[in-house]
Formats: structure tokens, C-alpha cells, sequence
């Protein structure tokens, strides 16, 4: 028998939504979360994954599949990666839930870094509005932590 | 749901940070739970946190805290840290020194360190950081309470700059006071060696004392202890770390030693040209390397900085001399010449050579040329930052133009600088 099918050992992920994926065991197991699954043996063949839905698993699957793949250089992985995390918020924050209990740490930290880079050249009114965050200072509460912002830019972006 | 903690090895002090931002009664993030919101928060670069601070009570408390260094300090690699240029133009006693980051064109003022009010003019002192801490060493200085009055002295102070709190420490001064000396940190060993070094004052280019006192100071016992003196006293020197774990070795490059005098009058300096090393396992003896140079070459040892890059054995050590970039070959014992500057300084003296997130920056102010004429609308109209930006392993030049908001006067010639990454 051909020995490459026998050896690509297959598990099966059930998402919070009930759809089952079958992935190879070497791309789900860069999850620390499923690994430590498979290592305690406290799972049969299928791996439960109550906080994950289809939806997401089906972008985490696509970028662990590329990122299991050794032959892809740096800068290309690179590129993968700033590509892959051209998504809408909402989107990125069920992503970075979803890595963050699946124990994927390079993903979480590249959705934590677009978040914060969409952030970085912006004013606070814009933070504001765009994470839906309350303003709970008084007028004259944040004029003053104003003054105390000492960095001085050439340019921050326009709201 | 995992917490951050079980999330990397690494990060096994991450429970109190942990605690300390679940203490936060306040959301973050809406939508998200605080410690990965915490972490969103702490991927913004260090110089736009204080902007992000009147969002809400929640940020301007989390931006304010401990335990985002922390988190940034233990989570965040190397790379994505910001690494910030810190330049004190002058006496930090008097003056602020200022955190410049390259990469957002930013600039920021530091608290000035406690003043003593006996002396004044502090210069030539060594500025080191190690985490989030930054150190200043020494330096020579007038002591109202020493005579002759005009005669500088070397001072043995050490204060630390602790940016989790924004304060000045005060911690056990040198065994041998010192400036113009070498200096490095020992990264992962909590320790700074410093090695020769003497009195001179940049008010008086040529007189002072010099010394081969080296000395190791321990953070965690606030500790110094005299090491092996260098094999000759040598000040003006410059340290720096090669090698890793066990197989370290602190080197002292240049300066100068003796000096005689021209036409009986002069004191001229004799520079040397060579170099001396630590071996910090072996009981910390000294070996000599040799001349680095023949006659004629060169003066004196030009600008150090020494970058260290994931793809090379050893740190890559760089020389700035008038237009050229040289590098140092181990083997050889030799400078090799890298490449040329694209535009060179009008005063050789007047450059700052630093290396930042592994490129060499050239700086040069360009307003220097008019500086002696139309003094008063110099003062008006800010000076401008020209750096010329080399990558080693590229090969390549960019440049960039920044307007430093400094209220003084800049000089590169008696600025001191150290980089920090925050």
C-alpha cells in the first residue's frame, strides 16, 4: 500500500454550530488547545470546539494550512499573514477570541497588531466612535489628561 | 476561556499582570474580555499611548499602568517593541532629556534628573538602558564645594529613570568616580560594567585625568565591585558586549591614554588604536589585541555602534570616519570600509552615530551652517534633524527629516544618547 495516505493522520474538528472539518493532524496541531487535547488522549477522533463557529474555522483553517507549510519563505508568510488580517473588526475580534482559546499565539498576535495599528495614528473621538467606547470623563477631566499628552507628532491622521 | 497566562512559557509572572488589569472594574474593549483587549492595547506603539489616554477612565488607567510595560516587556518580541532614541542635550539636572521615536517622527520630554544643588554642568556621562529602566553614570561636573572652583571633577553618581513610574532613582554611586568611560550592559544578568574613564570636562577638550579602574555593578544587590583593571588607564574609551551565554567578552575599543605636550605648551592626546578585552568566564582577566591600524591611517577611533542581528554570529561593529562607514573584521584585527555617506557633515565632530532597530542613523542638524549668523531667528525657527539611514544586512541608504521640539540647543559633539526599547 502507497504508505503517504496511511501516514497523513486526519482529525476532525465540531465547531459550536455542529459542521464537522476534517484537517490534517499536523495543521491542527499547531493549536496548543487541540494538542493538548490530542496528548491527553481526552478526545476521541472527534475534537469538540464549543467556542469556535464554521464561520471562523474555516479562516483559522486556511491560515494554519499555509502557515503548517515549511517551504514558504518569510517574506512570503509575511505577506500572507498582513493580507489575511485585512478583515472587518468584528471579524478580527472573533478571530482573536477564537485564537485565543484555540492557543494559536502567532495568530493572536498579528490580529492584536492590526487592531492596534488601525488605532495608532488615530484621535480618541475616532477611538471612540470606532470601538464603541463611552466617554466617561468630564470636559474638564479630559482637557486635562490632554495637556498632559507630551509627544509631539509631525502628523497624526484625520479623523 | 484561557487566560493569557497558559498562552506562552515565557510569560510566567504573567498572573500578577493578570490581576492587576482584572482589578480594572471598567471595560477595555466592548466585546471583548479585558486581558485580550489589554493585550490589543499593548501592540499600539509606546509614543501614541499617551494620546490614546483620554479615551476613557479604563485606557487612561491601563495606559498609565505597570502592567502594560510589563505585558509589552514579556509579550511582544523584540521587533515589535518600540526602539526609542533617548538623547540628553545637555546637563539633565537642568535640562530634559528627550525620547525620539524613528519610526512615528515622535518626540517626548523626559522629567530632568534630581538635581544636587553643589554642582552643575554635568557631561560626559554614560547613559545605558537596560528593560525599561535608564541609567546615567558619572560624568565630569563643577563641584561648588571643591576649589579650585573652575577645576572639573568626575562624579561617581548612579540615578536610574524607571519608566513604569515616570521617576528618578538614586542608587549606590561608582567605587571610582568616572566619565568619558566604556560601559555596557549584560543582557539576562542583570549587570553594567563600566572600565576606565576620567575627569574631562567638554569644557576643556584636553586636561583631565584618566584611569584603568573597572568596575561591575549588580541591579539586584544595588552593588559595585572592582574588577581587573584595564592593562593601561584609558579614557574617551568605548564597551560593548560580544558573544553570548557563557562565551561573553567585554571589549574597550580607542580613547586615549598619556599625553604630550607640543612646543612644551599644547597637551595633545595620545589615542590609541587598539583594543582590550574581558573575558567575563575566566575570572574577568584582561588580553590586549593589538593595533587596529598603521600609521597615517587614522587619528583616532571614530564613532562606535555595534548592532546585533539574528543572522550573524557575532554583533556587527560599525565606525564612523569623516565620509565613510567601516567595519570591524575579528579575524583581521582591521576596519574594512562598509560604504560611503551619502552626504557628509560639514563638522565631523558635530554627528550623531547611533544605531536603531539594527540600521546605523547619521545625524547632522542642518541649520548648523547659519548658526553664527542670524542667531535670533535661529531661536525662533526650530532646527532641523537630517538622518541618513544605513541597513547592514541590505545594504541599502534611506534618509529622513525630523523638527526635534527641544528648547535648547542640540550639539552632537557633547550630546550623550542610548537607545531603549519600550
Amino acid at each position: 500500500m502507497a504508505t503517504t495516505t496511511t501516514e497523513t493522520k486526519m482529525l476532525t474538528l465540531c465547531t459550536s454550530d455542529k459542521q464537522q472539518f476534517q484537517i490534517e493532524e499536523t495543521i491542527a496541531l499547531q493549536a496548543v488547545t487541540i494538542r493538548n487535547m490530542v496528548e491527553d488522549e481526552c478526545a476521541s477522533n472527534v475534537i469538540p470546539l464549543p467556542n469556535v463557529n464554521s464561520k471562523i474555522m474555516i479562516q483559522i483553517i486556511e491560515y494554519l494550512k499555509k502557515h503548517v507549510d515549511s517551504s514558504v519563505s518569510k517574506e512570503d508568510m509575511e505577506k500572507f499573514d498582513s493580507a489575511f488580517v485585512e478583515k472587518k473588526l468584528s471579524e478580527i475580534f472573533d478571530i482573536i477570541l477564537a485564537a485565543n482559546y484555540l492557543n494559536i499565539k502567532n495568530l493572536l498576535d498579528i490580529c492584536c497588531q492590526r487592531v492596534a495599528d488601525v488605532m495608532k495614528n488615530k484621535s480618541p473621538e475616532w477611538v471612540r466612535r470606532t470601538f464603541n467606547i463611552v466617554n466617561d470623563f468630564t470636559a474638564e477631566e479630559e482637557a486635562k489628561i490632554r495637556k498632559e499628552h507630551e509627544w509631539a507628532f509631525e502628523g497624526v491622521d484625520e479623523d | 476561556m484561557i487566560g493569557l497566562r497558559e498562552m506562552s512559557p515565557a510569560s510566567s509572572s504573567f498572573s500578577s499582570v493578570e490581576s492587576q488589569i482584572q482589578t480594572l472594574t471598567l471595560n477595555l474593549i466592548p466585546g471583548l474580555p479585558n486581558d485580550l483587549a489589554a493585550l490589543i492595547l499593548a501592540f499600539v506603539p509606546y509614543s501614541h499611548h499617551s494620546r490614546l489616554k483620554p479615551t476613557c477612565k479604563s485606557w487612561k488607567i491601563f495606559f498609565s499602568s505597570k502592567a502594560l510595560i510589563s505585558i509589552r516587556q514579556k509579550h511582544l518580541s523584540l521587533s515589535k517593541l518600540s526602539q526609542l532614541l533617548c538623547i540628553f542635550p545637555q546637563d539633565p539636572q537642568t535640562t530634559s532629556p528627550y525620547l525620539f521615536d524613528p519610526k512615528n517622527l515622535a518626540w517626548c520630554p523626559l522629567p530632568p534628573m534630581p538635581c544636587n544643588p553643589h554642582v552643575y554642568g554635568l557631561c560626559n556621562f554614560t547613559s545605558i538602558s537596560i528593560g525599561f529602566h535608564l541609567y546615567v553614570l558619572g560624568g565630569s561636573l563643577f563641584d561648588t564645594r571643591s576649589f579650585p572652583l573652575h577645576r572639573p571633577s568626575p562624579s561617581s553618581s548612579t540615578f536610574r529613570f524607571d519608566f513604569s513610574t515616570s521617576s528618578w532613582d538614586r542608587l549606590s554611586p561608582m567605587i571610582s568616580p568616572r566619565g568619558s568611560f566604556a560601559c555596557t550592559a549584560v543582557p539576562n544578568s542583570d549587570r553594567i560594567l563600566v572600565a576606565g574613564g576620567g575627569s574631562r570636562h567638554t569644557m576643556f577638550g584636553a586636561a583631565g585625568s584618566r584611569m584603568n579602574s573597572v568596575e561591575m555593578y549588580d541591579i539586584g544587590k544595588d552593588e559595585w565591585v572592582p574588577l581587573d583593571g584595564l592593562p593601561r588607564f584609558r579614557a574617551g574609551c568605548v564597551g560593548f558586549l560580544v558573544g553570548s551565554g557563557d562565551e561573553r567578552e567585554f571589549w574597550v575599543m580607542g580613547g586615549y591614554g598619556e599625553s604630550r605636550t607640543i612646543s612644551g605648551v599644547f597637551p595633545v592626546d595620545e589615542y590609541y588604536r587598539d583594543a582590550v578585552v574581558m573575558d567575563l568566564k575566566n575570572g574577568g582577566k584582561w588580553r590586549e589585541l593589538g593595533d587596529m591600524w598603521g600609521d597615517g591611517e587614522r587619528r583616532r577611533l571614530g564613532k562606535i555602534v555595534v548592532v546585533e542581528d539574528e543572522g550573524w554570529d557575532v554583533p556587527g561593529i560599525f565606525m564612523l570616519d569623516r565620509s565613510y562607514i567601516f567595519r570591524y573584521d575579528m579575524g583581521s584585527n582591521c576596519w574594512w570600509k562598509e560604504t560611503r555617506v551619502p552626504r557628509r557633515a560639514t563638522n565631523d565632530l558635530s554627528v550623531g552615530f547611533v544605531a536603531l532597530n539594527g540600521e546605523l542613523h547619521i545625524m547632522t542638524l542642518l541649520s548648523e551652517i547659519d548658526s553664527t549668523e542670524r542667531q535670533r531667528s535661529r531661536q525662533q525657527k526650530r532646527s532641523t534633524l537630517f538622518i541618513q539611514i544605513y541597513h547592514p544586512r541590505k545594504k541599502t541608504w534611506r534618509s529622513l527629516v525630523t523638527k526635534p521640539p527641544l528648547h535648547q540647543p542640540l550639539d552632537f559633539k557633547t550630546a550623550v544618547m542610548c537607545t531603549i526599547r519600550l
